[in-house]
């Protein structure tokens, strides 16, 4: 049976990497992530995670140690923050297109310089083309939930998937939170067997030289896993509502029912704006939230389906693509672009660096909202 | 899907591809060594402490064998270019020991005191070359020092019939009456030279030139000559009183201590003189209880002794009188009295690099004595030989002599250089050079060229240190100051086997391939082939010239080249 536990998210990291069946873990620390692997060594010597640890370097050679124990068929998982998650770069490419099931949590932490632990999205989002399948977590349970049906996703659809947390609003945080037994997911994480597993009983040789035309095929197999990911990753919630019932898939659609104003968010700001929603409706106004759970792949019919009815959209962005405008704001507009009778999207940053995100910078965004819109963020700094 | 006759798969319809770069066939159509223009070339170089062997030793790869515990081995290497290990172990300055490319890391390799250990193993193992023959020749060598036991060895090897004549009863020359006991130990001497002789060679004591041997009757009886007489005829001091009772000459001196003679009279020495014999005098004395001062009239560093020669002289109770220049011997009822003597202090430097003694003005000095000892260096002892012959010093053949061609010369007698293992060298090629002469298997010349090593030296730059764990050197130490005085035990400690082997373990390998597999290892290409001969090859049609191997070699035995360079 599940047990309740008082953990933090990282905490909660660690809990679901153990439950998951985890073998190998590769991870080099940097704040806020270190917590995760702190705990999970803790669990390993107390016997309830059986993963090997495999000290590292750095965490361009973390990854790289996951990729080899993953082509090998072990179930991998790594974490890390910001500037570590950046020097994986190319390594995170590499996992992608080599179709591994690598499972990682990156603490969102703001790049440097200047030097800058707490959260910003800017880390996980400039890994947004590369592959990886990407879900944003707003509370601990979700953090739990995301990690396990991480690996289920993984293992499913051959993509490596990274769980993503708030840095100290998430990762530092404590609260009840619901740790299932092993027993009660084992049969939703399949074993990984494909071709390009590493079999010594069938040598073969991976990664090597491929022409134009095969090279653009594999690519187009990534895409189309992640067209297949956007049902998987419904179908899992479902039977995890079933099993455990609480839970979103792709998106959480809160009080949207004949909403005028939508405000669409992710990560612990979805929480911030619950209560906003909360409080502009006991005042008489017509508001709704929808968080984006799964940024990559990205929901577009389900956005559509949420946000064609409303009047007006606001987009809270932690994160900005500099010189264009918020990035989940970019993906909303031209998930809606061209549809008749489309409202209007508005994109606002705020929070960056960690500064915090109040009920009141919301209810500010909202207010921008019902001007004109504009082509690009409206930066929330007041 | 269809597979071509070179392996290669060829995909009908995109919905063959698979989701990831993977084959089961082979990749070995992809030449992808056509796109280099750099390649490694698998070649050793000659390690610095081979490059300053005066005996030419193949240092590292006897070292390398040794450590293995291949002594029999290792035996036949050292044995192949210097048949006294055992003593050149204990009695050699060691240049090698100063070139040691590990002395920039934790220490160099305590060579001396491996190859010491090698030697006394190699006597206990009663190792001999084997014989190489298809010479039958009739060679007089005449001198039995170093240079001329060497020469006479590997000549007797080749199969040519040697007579060694020797101006004492017994063989072995300076090594036997220049060196004392608690150096080379007579047990050690004995075998080493007994081993020597043993392929065949005749030994004549007692006959030297001018004194029962004639040269013009020896080249009659013989098809060739080898001269191999050394130098020792004293030098002498040149200052007024020199002629007293109590001033002795000191290679004399240590001839007659080792011919069991008491020492001359006189219980405050004086010795003049900073090199090897000079020390050798004064810690003979010491050890028959006199109190002795050595008189050198430049500055303790720059004695020629041997470092530790000086130091454990001192250490013993020798006094160093330094910057000191001889100026007269003062004598009582004409027997020596005293030494007066000038300080000096450091001029301009000389053509030796050293800086020549300068006197300093109304400093004299004197130094009670009433034996001095003159152990001011050695020169040519010119009897028996035609002038002709005698040229700046040294023994030179002239090209138009009557036995010109069949006549040679070698080792310190014709301006070697002075040690034990010049002369060893020397000895060997003249050896080789007879043989080219006369016929027989002639011992190799160059070990390293012999082995495929090139001659250019592997520098500390090529060395990678990662990759060698720490391990300081061992030490060996001396025997105790005190009890040394009282007799002639050897000074020197040894190492036992297996310490003698982990010392040996110490051994970079510097520009030598020791088949270490890192290059066959981390080639990302796998284009390092093992099973060439000395050690790997590459495999052209794949290696695209990364150069990781060439940077990755522990050793600096990889070098990366242009193609076709």
């Amino acid at each position: 049976m599940a047990s309740d536990r008082l953990l933090t998210g990282n905490e909660a990291v660690a809990w679901a990497v153990a439950r998951s069946g985890v073998q190998v873990v590769a991870a080099y620390p940097i704040t806020p992530q270190t917590t995760i692997i702190e705990t999970l060594a803790s669990l390993g010597q107390k016997g309830v995670s059986r993963a090997e640890f495999v000290p590292v370097e750095s965490e361009h050679s973390a990854l790289a140690a996951c990729i080899g124990a993953a082509h090998a068929g072990a179930r991998t998982f790594t974490a890390t923050s910001g500037q570590g998650l950046a020097l994986m770069h190319e390594l995170i490419h590499w996992a992608a297109g080599a179709r591994l099931p690598i499972v990682l949590a990156n603490v969102n932490r703001a790049m440097a310089p200047g030097w800058n632990i707490w959260t910003d999205q800017n880390d996980s989002l400039s890994q947004r083309d590369t592959g990886w399948v990407q879900l944003y977590c707003e509370d601990g349970q979700e953090v739990m939930d995301s990690v396990v049906q991480a690996f289920a996703l993984a293992a499913r659809l051959s993509l490596p998937v990274m769980v993503v947390l708030d840095a100290f609003f998430l990762s530092h945080t404590a609260e009840a939170i619901s740790v299932p037994e092993e027993a009660e997911v084992a049969d939703l994480i399949p074993a990984w067997k494909t071709p390009w597993r590493i079999d010594l009983e069938k040598p073969k040789a991976l990664g090597s030289l491929v022409p134009s035309a095969e090279y653009e095929q594999m690519r187009r197999q990534v895409d189309a896993a992640h067209r297949e990911a956007l049902s998987a990753i419904e179908d899992l919630a479902a039977t995890w509502r079933g099993r455990f019932g609480r839970g979103v898939g792709l998106v959480d659609r809160y009080r949207c029912e004949g909403a005028d104003e939508i405000l669409v968010a992710s990560g612990t700001a979805a929480s911030t704006a619950r209560a906003v929603v909360d409080t502009l409706r006991a005042r008489g106004r017509s508001a709704g939230l929808v968080k984006v759970r799964a940024f990559r792949p990205f929901p577009t019919a389900a956005l559509r389906q949420a946000l064609l009815p409303a009047r007006r959209v606001a987009v809270l962005d932690r994160n900005c693509s500099y010189g264009a405008s918020g990035i989940f704001f970019q993906e909303v507009r031209a998930a809606l672009c061209g549809l008749a009778g489309a409202p209007p999207v508005h994109g606002f940053i705020a929070g960056m660096g960690g500064r915090d995100i109040t009920p009141s910078t919301i209810e500010a965004a909202l207010g921008h909202a019902r001007g004109e819109p504009r082509p690009e963020s409206t930066w929330l700094t007041e | 899907m269809k597979r071509l006759p070179d392996g290669r798969v060829v995909f009908e319809t995109l919905a063959d591809v698979p989701p990831v770069a993977m084959t089961y066939a082979s990749t070995a159509w992809n030449r992808t060594g056509d796109w280099r223009s750099r390649e490694p070339a698998f070649r050793d170089l000659t390690p610095p402490c081979a490059a300053a062997c005066p005996a030419g030793q193949d240092v590292v790869d006897q070292i390398r064998l040794f450590a293995q515990g291949r002594v029999r081995e290792a035996g036949e290497v050292i044995l192949s270019a210097n048949p006294f290990p055992a003593t050149t172990g204990r009695v050699c300055p060691h240049p090698c020991d100063a070139a040691c490319n590990r002395g920039r890391m934790d220490g160099a390799l305590d060579i001396p005191g491996v190859e010491r250990a090698l030697g006394d193993a190699l006597l206990s193992e009663r190792l001999d070359l084997p014989a190489r023959r298809g010479g039958q020749a009739r060679v007089a060598v005449v001198g039995a020092g170093p240079a001329g036991l060497t020469a006479a060895h590997f000549l007797a090897l080749a199969g040519h019939r040697v007579t060694l004549y020797g101006r004492e009863d017994r063989p072995g020359g300076l090594l036997r009456t220049g060196i004392p006991p608690y150096r080379l130990p007579r047990a050690v001497l004995d075998a080493e030279v007994e081993r020597a002789l043993r392929p065949g060679v005749r030994f004549e004591g007692g006959r030297a030139l001018g004194d029962g041997l004639d040269l013009a009757r020896l080249g009659g009886e013989s098809d060739a000559v080898l001269l191999a007489i050394g130098r020792h005829a004293p030098r002498r001091l040149g200052v007024p009183g020199e002629e007293a009772r109590g001033v002795v000459d000191g290679l004399a001196l240590l001839e007659a201590l080792h011919r069991g003679e008491p020492a001359p009279d006189g219980d405050r020495v004086v010795v003049v003189g900073g090199g090897n014999t000079a020390l050798d005098c004064a810690r003979s004395l010491l050890r028959r209880g006199r109190k002795v001062t050595v008189a050198y009239r430049r500055g303790r560093e720059e004695m020629p002794a041997f470092g530790d020669e000086v130091e454990e002289a001192v250490e013993e109770g020798v006094a160093v009188e330094a910057w000191a220049i001889p100026l007269e011997v003062r004598s009582r009822g004409g027997r020596a009295s005293g030494l007066r003597l000038s300080r000096a202090r450091p001029g301009e430097k000389d053509a030796s690099g050293r800086p020549r003694p300068e006197p300093v003005p109304g400093s004299d000095f004197e130094l009670p004595a009433d034996l001095v000892v003159v152990a001011a260096g050695e020169s040519l002892d010119a009897a028996g030989l035609p002038s002709g012959l005698v040229q700046g010093g040294a023994v030179a053949i002239p090209a138009d002599s009557q036995i010109a061609g069949r006549l040679f010369a070698c080792g310190d007698c014709a301006g070697g250089g002075g040690t034990v293992a010049h002369a060893i060298g020397a000895g060997r090629r003249a050896a080789a050079e007879l043989c080219a002469l006369l016929g027989g298997d002639a011992p190799a010349v160059d070990l390293l060229a012999a082995r495929g090593a090139g001659p250019a030296v592997a520098a500390f730059d090529g060395i990678r240190p990662a990759w060698f764990p720490p391990a300081p050197p061992r030490s060996r130490g001396r025997a105790e100051a005190a009890p040394r005085r009282l007799g002639d035990a050897e000074v020197r400690l040894g190492f036992d086997a297996p310490s003698a082997m982990a010392e040996a373990a110490r051994c970079l390998g510097c520009g030598t391939c020791t088949g270490c597999d890192i290059c066959y290892q981390l080639c990302p290409d796998r284009a390092v082939l093992r099973g060439a001969p000395g050690g790997y090859r590459a495999d052209t049609s794949r290696c695209k010239g990364c150069g990781v191997c060439a940077e990755e070699c522990p050793r600096g035995a990889v070098e990366l080249c242009e193609v076709g360079a």
